[in-house]
């Protein structure tokens, strides 16, 4: 309300549009600017406005109003004094498009423009127009221009730089508005468009705006950085809830609390979450829980349940959102809207969607501690089991050592084991004495046979074989050397003037030189004779006579001893042939 | 007031200490390191753990108290049950 009441303010020194005037020309002197409070509202409930008392004082602001605009937009009308002479002057332009424009006496273009001008000054020159900005540009100069449409018409708009530099938000494309404007006919080309003196969001389109442009405000301050954001404790003892007293927001959150984790104080300070004085009252609790109870409360709740973009308004206001930023408490927001985030959204350490959801996130479920709890006992006691089975099993296996179970045994096997090694020892002692003793047997066997008696014994031994040897091949000579003998003995045997004794020769010898006698002449009387007989017969004489014979030599002697001695000179000769 | 809710979250402080205390010796058991005496020991402390967390769980009973806003501070006012009145916001 305090916002139209502004707006009224602003109505009350400009000129209004009277759209009776428009829809009854003729009806002229009747309306009067008597309902400029709902001036911009609808149309309909201009004409039903009611008294006329006001209206004289109106009225004259408003010619007043009126020179200065008409001065402006060079209109030519002049209405100098009142609204009836300006009304006079409206009628006066639609009587002179009635009276001239006719085939007998036609306008020009420029008298036609003039009269379209003309109207649209007088009727049309306040008025309030809703629509939305589209086409925004914004000229370098500083004036705006753009276009106001709904969903099938348009039109183009202008707002001087003066107006503009009044607004309180920035205008964008696609927003909402609601503007206040003269109508204006430009004859020069034939274009109509609007003044827009003064412009304001309308509805969502402004609340949107607010919204987003105080959103990137904080942002860029940093409210909603990441880094901010604090842990929510694991287990709080104690959770601050600020909403309603009496809302479903707050008895779902009790109603969560008390289901998931009963162990919990709940300060709940009950605030006004909508309309006049929410946010101041929000706020305040919020700065309260930080002032004065920062060290007892472990997480604090914010939020209300669902409701229209207006209803969670105060979620959006800045000083909500300060005050939540500045809790030195962790804040979980909880504005009932699954979809839409509010600024208290952006700002908290946690966003929740819902209330119910808040208080989900703020405590744990103690069903699911029970059932842990649970599960940790079932652990603990089969950890125990599984460490006495283990034990018990150690225990089991050493009591089943055999040393346990057969002592007896156990001293047996280390006496079976002593004369083992006993014996083990024994028969590495014999063994070493007897190889030692065989290895001295052996080297006396080796020193045995290098004795000198025995090297001299072969030596002899290989000596008589030698000589053994020898001898056998000296006896073979001398054998063959011996037959040999024997065959010349027989063949001399053969030859032997014996042999021809005994065939009736004899030989006869001098006795004294053995010679054998050959002739008379070797004989001389006196001279002793032997003559050789066979079988070594011999016969001893004495020569009486000697005569020689035909040569000289004696008869009888020569014969003989010359045919002995051809035979023996042939036995020579036979004898050398065989050897 | 304050001191009290100190004792309040000590205690609730304990729940999460006796928490972690039995996981730690559950795990211990269940890691089977430690002496069969000592183990005892620990079975002993965990069961008395468990048994300490049920009852903190079990006999938990929700507290509301309503925040005043004054002008030297707040003042607490305890709520024996939250109004039931249906008054809608949302």
């Amino acid at each position: 309300m305090a916002k139209k009441k502004r707006q009224n303010s602003l109505f009350d020194d400009v000129p209004l549009f009277d759209p009776q005037r428009v829809k009854l020309p003729d009806d002229a002197p009747a309306p009067t600017g008597d309902d400029d409070d709902d001036a911009g509202g609808s149309a309909g409930k201009v004409g039903s406005g009611g008294g006329s008392a006001a209206g004289g004082k109106v009225r004259g602001r408003k010619g007043g109003r009126r020179r200065k605009s008409a001065s402006v937009s060079l209109v030519p009308e002049s209405d100098e004094s009142s609204s009836a002479e300006s009304t006079s002057g409206a009628e006066g332009g639609a009587a002179l498009v009635a009276a001239n424009g006719s085939r007998e006496q036609p306008l020009t273009v420029s008298q036609l423009s003039q009269g379209i001008a003309d109207v649209l000054e007088v009727c049309l020159s306040r008025v309030w127009v809703v629509g939305e900005v589209s086409g925004l540009k914004r000229a370098a100069s500083g004036h705006l221009y753009f276009d106001l449409k709904d969903g099938e018409s348009l039109i183009s708009c202008v707002m001087w730089r003066s107006d503009a530099g009044r607004l309180r938000m920035d205008v964008e494309d696609g927003l909402e508005v609601l503007a206040q404007a003269r109508v204006g006919y430009y004859g020069r080309s034939g274009r109509l468009q609007l003044y827009v003196s003064l412009l304001e969001m309308r509805g969502a389109g402004l609340l949107e705006l607010r919204f987003r442009q105080m959103k990137e405000r904080l942002e860029a301050e940093g409210l909603f950085a990441a880094e901010r954001k604090r842990a929510l404790p694991e287990f709080p003892s104690t959770i601050g809830v600020v909403t309603s007293g009496t809302g479903a927001a707050v008895r779902d959150i009790f109603h969560v609390l008390r289901r998931r984790w009963p162990a919990v104080r709940v300060i709940l300070a009950p605030v006004r979450v909508q309309g006049e004085g929410a946010r101041e009252e929000i706020a305040a609790a919020v700065r309260a829980f930080d002032r004065h109870l920062s060290d007892v409360v472990d997480v604090l709740i914010v939020g209300r349940g669902g409701g229209s973009l207006e209803d969670l308004w105060a979620f959006n206001e800045e000083c909500v959102a300060r005050a939540i930023a500045d809790c030195s408490i962790p804040v979980v927001s909880a504005v009932g809207h699954e979809t839409d985030f509010s600024i208290s959204d952006f700002v908290a350490d946690v966003r929740a969607p819902t209330p119910s959801a808040a208080a989900e996130i703020v405590v744990p479920d103690c069903r699911e501690f029970q059932r842990r709890l649970g599960s940790h006992a079932g652990r603990l006691v089969r950890a125990m089991t599984g460490l006495l089975q283990t034990a018990g099993h150690r225990l089991h296996r050493l009591a089943e050592h055999r040393f346990f179970k057969y002592p007896e045994e156990i001293a047996g096997q280390a006496a079976i084991r002593l004369d083992d090694l006993q014996q083990r020892l024994n028969h590495a002692l014999v063994g070493r004495i007897v190889r030692q003793g065989e290895r001295l047997t052996n080297i006396e066997r080796r020193l045995l046979q290098q004795r000198p008696s025995r090297q001299l014994a072969l030596r002899v031994a290989a000596l008589e074989q030698l000589a053994g040897r020898h001898r056998s091949q000296a006896d073979r000579l001398l054998e063959r050397a011996r037959a040999r003998v024997d065959r010349l003995g027989d063949r001399l045997e053969a030859l032997s003037p014996l042999a021809v004794l005994g065939r009736g020769y004899s030989i006869t010898l001098n006795r004294s030189s053995g010679r054998a006698v050959r002739r008379a002449a070797d004989v001389e009387a006196g001279l002793e004779l032997e003559t050789l007989l066979a079988d070594g017969d011999r016969i001893r004489s004495t020569v009486s006579d000697s005569e020689a014979g035909r040569d000289g030599r004696p008869t009888a002697a020569p014969d003989n001893a010359g045919t002995n001695e051809r035979g023996g000179m042939d036995d020579e000769d036979g004898s050398r042939r065989d050897g | 007031m304050a001191k009290k809710a100190q004792n309040e979250r000590q205690s609730e402080a304990t729940f999460a200490c006796n928490l972690r205390e039995l996981e730690q010796i559950v795990a211990a058991l269940e890691r089977g390191e430690v002496e069969l005496e000592k183990s005892l020991e620990l079975y002993e402390r965990g069961a008395a753990l468990i048994g300490c967390c049920r009852k903190q769980l079990q006999q938990a009973e929700m507290r509301i108290e309503k925040m005043q806003i004054g002008k030297q501070g707040v003042s607490l006012e305890a709520v024996e049950e939250e109004g039931g009145d249906d008054e809608d916001q949302s």
